[in-house]
């Protein structure tokens, strides 16, 4: 064919990245959910914790989050953005280098989540567990990212910025901000740091962090990417463009405010809590209406999805979206939440959205991508479907598994007999009875994996099938001229194109970092609390157990916050208050009770009592599932890096004196001996007084015990 | 005997179109040949790939002459704008933004599906007519259209838009703010969250409300009251309030209500606008400048020009099939000229060299030559249309009872407000908090918005079924019409043909349908065309000898030695037209052809009810009784043999009257009409005069515009009473105190969501 | 509750980030033709000539 015009530009996509990091998510997304079973199967049986440090179940819960949130959902993000921008913006990528810097960067990261992890270096933050050094590169990396995307958008050749683009854009901006704010630890050393904020504070900008990472991690891109593949599969227009214009900034809007929804019925204030509900329950109209925008897109061809398994697992995504954005709204209401707190609802409705919404969304991208990428026919059609049935029948049995153990245990948790005793004042009684669910919990999530490493197997295959030759596709298109820009705008459209942007954007994050930096210790230092501290803070030997409990994830079962619900104040004695965690560097209220929740634990139990316990559970509590740490009574206590931890606690505001800090070895070596010798006399062997045990033993027995008021505890 | 009968012939596909058409080849015109050349020489073919994916919008294949646009005066605009007929799916999108692959020159091509427009910004390789041309050949018709009102429009709705953003965002972080407050936040926080929200409701109130103060202080200079009156006052009032509020120390601050208030407003002001404007884009159709050329003899050589370029005193080269352009004198032989546009008859009339002949009449005879006498308005088509334009507009836009019902509303609403004022004055605090409450919650924008939203619904709904209707207000006088006057050729009747009956001598009957069916295949007479239709696939066609056609009489042939005539019979008949069909000299046939009548005219009639029913017609006097009496119209309600002018002195005796009537030939009198309806002609002319325009033939259209315009009525009532009902139940609560001015503002947009959704529902899809 | 000095303004600043790119962006007439930009999305242009991958 002959081109008459000259100036128009033949320009070839970049689909190597894109080639790159379907591969990535493909091999990811198995390692991510293999973690996911491991430990599903050592909820179900503790036996499989095989009593070692490097994989027992707090350590790798946070590897099973990780990689499913930032190694399977992120690569396939990154994927599916990088193919879709350059087709709706008619333009290559960027650069070709910052995509090779992001995709190897990003990799890197995923790496040394997975070397650093088992190793108990952690954060102790749900899905902000990396440490320092890794949050920085995920920051690197993710500005590499956004002026990647942003050069694209500055040289596009479509003037129209079609409404999945605007999505990514919402992406790159919001979690550039969360992330940064969620970050903003001191360190202590280099794989150790504290948040700046504590306690309650702590919790919000965690929430704060943790929802909107779900909506703009999770969600956003991901309806671009709905509003992209959708059509292109099933080769029809949007149901209605304008709903979808109207939808994105809807969200954009309210969603930011949802947060407060995990912390519903603690010590957060109620009027903070009030306005996470309301917000919550307003999310449920754009979220259904992107559901509905993309189902009707559907209609007229529900022959094709029957024979399709594209549309099938696109229309199945977009689904279970539904679903999870109903529940969700559901589950903010207090009363609701009150039930589902802490059980296996929660853990039910993120499966939901992640197997159903995020799992089967970037299946049936891939499956889209991959033929078409590496330029041949998919293998086999039948193996897909069958992928389809295999894994929607895991997330079925998943969630009724699920949400019959979260309820149930929920209902147990509440039940109070009429003379206004707990019916079941035994917590592990309430485990028992849903252990054999987790069993078929395990069942269910295997048989997903199985439907996804069909679709590993199919999908590497049709690679394999590829012609020798490759060629990336190609598009013919007239750059935007500056007449045409003239004509389309009245002036000032030039400043949201352009490496202006970029840089702009750069600052901004910049001047954020800097402010949070100088501002929050600040405003979270004593000097501006109202009267004189309700608590003393940790002694030395205490944070030295308390960076064990995180190291160890003990936050991921059981969590320190009762709350103002009279079954809680019953089973765990008065309700938290604000204060009491005020000087905790990073809050520890935990968000599952897989086992009792610990804010008074303090002097419930003898010392040894603690000891018998960490060693083996079942000697105090015969049905406990609960893993073994053998390992705390053998590995020796880092005494030196004590003073360093308290330093940074003072620098983060808690009020520790010089004399403390310069002393902090020596009072945490005393400390130790003390409590080894109350131990002997109870019956523990010698030799505790240098061994990690005793520091975890000391934190354990300050919870709740560390008022400054004349004690006014009860139990 | 043979009695009138519609053949079924094969049909072929036509593989550009898809019409589908009798005869040999893939195409059905050689217009979609060179299309489809065109296409396939660009590599463009994958267009009938994508075409048939699916639609926009079903329209119906323009068939289209090929056109060239030459000597137009090159414009030296870097952006044009066409409106193109035949836009309908997919494919059309992929090959005309294509343009810049084609046309050097062409900087970008962008197409705006819902309202067929393109727009093309080009350099100096190229200009408007090459454009122009290309879009044709691609098969598109464009039409230049102006750009200054549609971009008036446009910079209209985005400055709504961007006000509308800017409410939108700082009413959701203001909410976010005052929701805390009533869930409990106390003390300083939530004297900090007030100042906040007050400072986040300073865009809203300086930048976002403007709108609302300009046509409220406008109404309020004219001396009259306007719905956004009530709204004012509650801002102003409300933002004062407020600031006392804050300054005072507390913390109660109506910054939520009331910015909620302007966003709700605002967003429901610009959709009901971008409804609107979609569904006058049939109106764009007025917009349009004709561009056709005309062919002119200069100094003995053929010369294609424009018609603007055309001088009194040129000679015109009129084709077979051509239109006239201007008025003028007639200077050879072979004119046959249709007159139906001017003057409604339905036989063409043989004109003479030395007779005059009209602009917009349609040469059906051979090609002639014309000498211009007259150009633009000053032919009797133009004049026509000057006389109309330049008369006063005797329909006035009346919103009727709505409107004025609106107005008292305020007025009661501000009165009632000023009481509660008064009674409180002990209490300004209270009195405040239900004033507000009261003038927010009793917003009369349910009045202001109903009515224009039924009736552009109704307008979108008949615009589906084919009514066009210049302005949507004419449907709130539709439904008290008790007087309907009526064309005849096109409404009633068939408008063309068709065979009465077929007398013959049976000696002769193989040959003499053979040879009509041979001999009349040769001629584009509408009688010809009528006996051809009637032939087609019963007989076969035969070699004629020495054809000639005789303007106005007939035609004349040998087939196989025999000589035949067929013509005009000298015995016309007091009600049809006559053939008679002679073979060698001898009467062997004798055809009759009418005007028949449309076999549902009678029964749709009756369901026009119990209105009186004219007869208003050009044609000959017996023709029309005999069709008012098959219709059962008194013969004191038949008017024929009527000229236009004649026409619109009857319709001015009968002011309250609906007319049906040819767009240009009766435009005078549909003028004068009540609601006058334009059936066939063009679109554009009928427009200029009639209120509205069906586009399919026949009478139930009409029955269907009352239907339209009854539903239309019941949904409005029904609104008012709703609206009525709410406002005096919601007043009372916010007087009472029952209401607070943050669930007035939630109650009244949930009121005007039920209006909203009620009518939609109503008027919707209803086959 | 003193984070809040923070999470606020960061929320104000996101928000109002998010309606100056509103602003701008309707202003450049991104929001004129809420129709067209749907189907354009499926005609992707293939390689040289040849057709796309079905």
């Amino acid at each position: 064919m002959t081109s008459e015009v000259k100036d128009i530009d033949i320009v070839q996509y970049d689909d190597d990245i894109v080639k790159k990091f379907a591969i990535a998510t493909l091999i990811w997304g198995f390692v991510g959910m293999l973690v996911g079973i491991i430990v599903a199967i050592q909820l179900a049986n503790w036996r499989f914790n095989f009593g070692l440090p490097w994989i027992t179940f707090g350590r790798l819960r946070p590897l099973h989050t990780n990689a499913a949130i930032f190694a399977f959902a992120g690569n396939a993000i990154f994927a599916g953005i990088y193919h879709s921008s350059q087709r709706l913006l008619k333009t290559r990528l960027f650069s070709d280098a910052l995509s090779n810097i992001h995709f190897w960067g990003w990799q890197l990261i995923i790496v040394s989540a997975a070397l650093t992890l088992p190793f108990g270096f952690t954060v102790g933050k749900e899905y902000a567990e990396l440490e320092l050094p890794i949050k920085i590169a995920i920051a690197v990396i993710w500005v590499v990212f956004g002026v990647n995307f942003f050069g694209t958008i500055a040289k596009r050749r479509e003037q129209h910025l079609y409404v999945a683009i605007w999505f990514y854009i919402a992406t790159v901006i919001t979690v550039a901000v969360l992330h940064i704010v969620n970050s903003v630890n001191i360190p202590v050393s280099i794989l150790k740091s504290y948040p700046v904020y504590a306690g309650l504070q702590d919790g919000l900008v965690q929430w704060w962090y943790g929802h909107n990472a779900v909506a703009f991690f999770l969600t956003t891109p991901f309806l671009g990417l709905m509003y992209y593949y959708i059509p292109k599969a099933a080769n029809r227009p949007v149901y209605s463009y304008r709903l979808s214009i109207v939808h994105f900034w809807s969200l954009v809007f309210i969603y930011i405010w949802a947060g407060p929804h995990h912390l519903l019925n603690t010590a957060l204030p109620n009027w903070a809590q009030t306005l996470g509900m309301i917000f919550s329950l307003m999310l449920w109209a754009p979220s259904w209406g992107g559901m509905i925008n993309g189902l009707l897109t559907l209609r007229g061809c529900w022959d094709k999805v029957r024979t399709d398994p594209i549309l099938k697992f696109l229309a199945a995504a977009v689904t279970f979206y539904g679903m999870s954005t109903f529940e969700g709204p559901l589950l903010s209401i207090k009363s609701v939440n009150s039930l589902a707190h802490y059980t296996d609802w929660i853990i039910a409705h993120v499966h939901g959205g992640t197997l159903g919404w995020n799992g089967f969304m970037i299946s049936g991208m891939l499956y889209y991508l991959v033929p078409r990428l590496w330029n041949t026919k998919l293998y086999s059609v039948k193996m897909a479907n069958f992928h389809f049935w295999t894994g929607t029948l895991g997330i079925a049995i998943y969630m009724l598994s699920m949400w019959t153990a979260g309820i149930t245990q929920g209902l147990m948790w509440r039940a109070v007999d009429a003379s206004g005793h707990l019916v079941y004042p035994d917590f592990v009684e309430t485990v028992m009875r849903i252990v054999p669910l987790y069993y078929v919990r395990a069942v269910g999530g295997t048989l997903y994996l199985v439907g996804y490493v069909v679709m590993m197997f199919n999908l590497f295959k049709t690679m394999a099938n590829a012609p020798a030759t490759q060629r990336s596709e190609t598009v013919r298109a007239k750059p935007l001229t500056a007449s045409f820009g003239e004509v389309a705008a009245e002036g000032g459209h030039r400043s949201i194109e352009g490496l202006p942007a970029i840089f702009t954007t750069l600052v901004v994050i910049a001047v954020l970092v800097a402010s949070i930096i100088s501002i929050v210790p600040t405003l979270m230092s004593p000097a501006y609390s109202d009267g004189m501290p309700a608590i003393r803070p940790y002694s030395a030997l205490e944070i030295a157990g308390r960076d064990i409990y995180v190291r160890e994830g003990c936050y991921l079962c059981h969590s320190q916050q009762i709350r103002t619900l009279p079954f809680d104040v019953l089973r765990y004695g008065p309700a938290s208050t604000p204060e009491e965690s005020m000087y905790d560097h990073p809050f520890q209220w935990g968000s599952k009770r897989i086992g009792p929740d610990l804010a008074r634990v303090g002097k419930k139990y003898p010392d040894v009592w603690h000891y018998r316990h960490m060693m083996d559970p079942r000697t105090v509590t015969p049905n406990s599932i609960m893993p073994t740490y053998g390992w705390l009574e053998k590995s020796a206590l880092d005494f030196d890096i004590i003073p360093k931890k308290l330093g940074v606690m003072k620098i983060v505001g808690v009020p520790y004196s010089d004399y403390q800090i310069q002393n902090g070895a020596v009072d945490a070596h005393h400390e130790a001996e003390q409590l080894a010798a109350r131990l002997v006399e109870q019956g523990a062997p010698k030799g505790l007084e240098d061994k990690e045990i005793i520091a975890l033993i000391a934190y354990l027995q300050a919870l709740g015990q560390m008022s400054n008021k004349p004690a006014a505890t009860t139990n | 005997m043979l009695v009138n009968q519609k053949l079924q012939t094969e049909k072929v596909q036509c593989v550009h179109c898809g019409l589908a058409f009798v005869g040999a080849g893939r195409f059905c015109c050689g217009g979609c040949e060179s299309v489809y050349d065109f296409l396939q020489g660009h590599g463009l073919g994958r267009y009938y790939d994508l075409r048939n994916d699916f639609t926009t919008q079903k329209a119906a294949p323009i068939r289209f002459k090929k056109q060239s646009f030459l000597e137009l005066k090159a414009k030296p605009e870097r952006e044009l704008n066409f409106y193109l007929e035949g836009i309908h799916c997919l494919g059309c999108l992929w090959v005309l933004e294509k343009l810049p692959e084609i046309l050097p020159g062409v900087l970008h091509a962008r197409l705006e599906m819902s309202t067929s427009v393109i727009h093309v910004a080009i350099d100096e390789r190229t200009n408007f007519q090459i454009v122009a041309n290309t879009l044709q050949q691609l098969g598109y018709r464009p039409h230049a259209i102006e750009k200054s009102a549609e971009e008036f429009q446009r910079n209209e709705n985005r400055s709504i838009l961007l006000r509308l953003g800017v409410a939108a965002a700082c009413t959701g972080n203001i909410m976010l703010l005052s929701v805390s407050i009533y869930a409990g936040a106390s003390g300083a926080l939530a004297r900090d969250f007030a100042w906040l929200s007050m400072l986040l409701s300073l865009p809203v109130f300086f930048y976002s409300a403007t709108p609302l103060y300009q046509t409220a202080f406008a109404a309020l200079k004219s001396k009259t009251l306007s719905v956004d009156l009530p709204i004012v006052f509650a801002l102003l009032a409300g933002f004062a309030a407020s600031l006392v509020s804050l300054i005072r120390g507390g913390n109660e601050v109506y910054c939520d209500s009331l910015s909620m208030l302007v966003f709700l407003l605002l967003s429901s002001r610009y959709l009901l606008r971008r409804m609107q404007q979609k569904h006058l884009s049939n109106a764009k159709l007025l917009d349009f400048l004709d561009s056709e050329s005309v062919i002119c003899i200069r100094a003995t050589t053929k010369v294609e020009i424009s018609v603007s370029q055309l001088k009194v005193g040129d000679i015109l080269w009129i084709p077979a099939g051509g239109v006239l352009p201007c008025d003028g004198v007639v200077r050879s032989l072979g004119a046959l000229l249709d007159l139906s546009l001017l003057s409604g008859e339905s036989l063409p009339e043989k004109a003479n060299p030395g007779w005059s002949a009209y602009a917009g009449t349609k040469n059906l005879g051979t090609e002639f030559l014309l000498e211009c006498t007259d150009l633009g308005r000053e032919t009797r088509l133009g004049r026509i249309l000057t006389q109309l334009n330049s008369a006063s507009v005797t329909q006035t836009a009346l919103r009727g009872f709505a409107d004025t019902a609106a107005k008292w509303f305020v007025g009661i609403v501000l009165s009632l407000a000023a009481m509660v004022l008064v009674y409180f004055h002990g209490n300004l605090d209270e009195g405040i908090r239900r004033a507000l409450a009261l003038v927010i919650v009793t917003c009369p924008c349910v009045l202001a918005f109903a009515v224009p939203l039924s009736l552009s619904l109704t307008n979108k709904l008949a615009a589906k079924r084919g009514i066009l209707l210049k302005s949507p207000e004419s449907l709130e006088f539709i439904p008290q019409i008790q007087e309907i006057f009526l064309d005849k050729t096109g409404t009633i009747t068939e408008g063309n043909f068709t065979v009465i009956s077929w007398l013959e001598n049976a000696r002769y009957s193989d040959e003499i349908q053979s040879a009509v069916y041979s001999l009349e295949r040769l001629s584009r007479h509408p009688v010809a065309r009528a006996l051809v239709t009637f032939l087609e696939g019963k007989v076969t066609a035969q070699a004629v000898d020495g054809f000639v056609e005789v303007p106005g009489l007939g035609v004349n042939g040998s087939i196989g030695g025999i000589s035949w005539q067929i013509k005009k019979s000298s015995q016309a008949r007091a009600t049809n037209n006559c053939i008679d069909i002679f073979r060698a000299e001898e009467l062997v046939a004798r055809i009759s052809l009418g005007d028949q009548l449309r076999a549902d005219s009678k029964s749709l009639l009756q369901k026009l009810g119990a209105r009186k029913i004219f007869l208003l017609s050009g044609d000959r006097e017996e023709i029309c009784v005999r069709v008012a009496r098959e219709l059962g119209i008194p013969e004191a309600q038949i008017f024929s043999e009527k000229s236009p002018e004649q026409k619109a002195a009857i319709i001015k005796a009968h002011p309250q009257a609906l007319m049906v009537g040819d767009g240009a030939n009766d435009a005078l009198a549909l003028k004068s009409a009540k609601v006058g309806v334009a059936v066939h002609g063009s679109v554009e002319l009928s427009l200029k005069n009639a209120a509205a325009f069906f586009s399919r033939p026949g009478l139930a259209s009409l029955v269907e515009l009352f239907q339209l315009a009854e539903q239309n009525r019941r949904v409005t009532i029904r609104n008012l009473v709703f609206s009525a009902t709410y406002n005096v139940f919601a007043g009372a609560l916010a007087i009472t105190g029952m209401a607070s001015p943050l669930w007035a503002a939630v109650l009244m947009p949930l009121s005007a969501i039920t209006v909203f959704l009620s009518t939609t529902i109503s008027i919707r899809g209803r086959t | 509750m003193s984070i809040l000095f923070i999470l606020v303004p960061i929320a104000l600043l996101l928000a109002g980030g998010a309606l100056l790119s509103f602003l701008l962006s309707a202003k450049n007439g991104q929001y004129e033709d809420l129709e067209t930009p749907a189907y354009r999305i499926l005609l992707d242009d293939c390689k040289s000539g040849e057709k796309p991958n079905d």
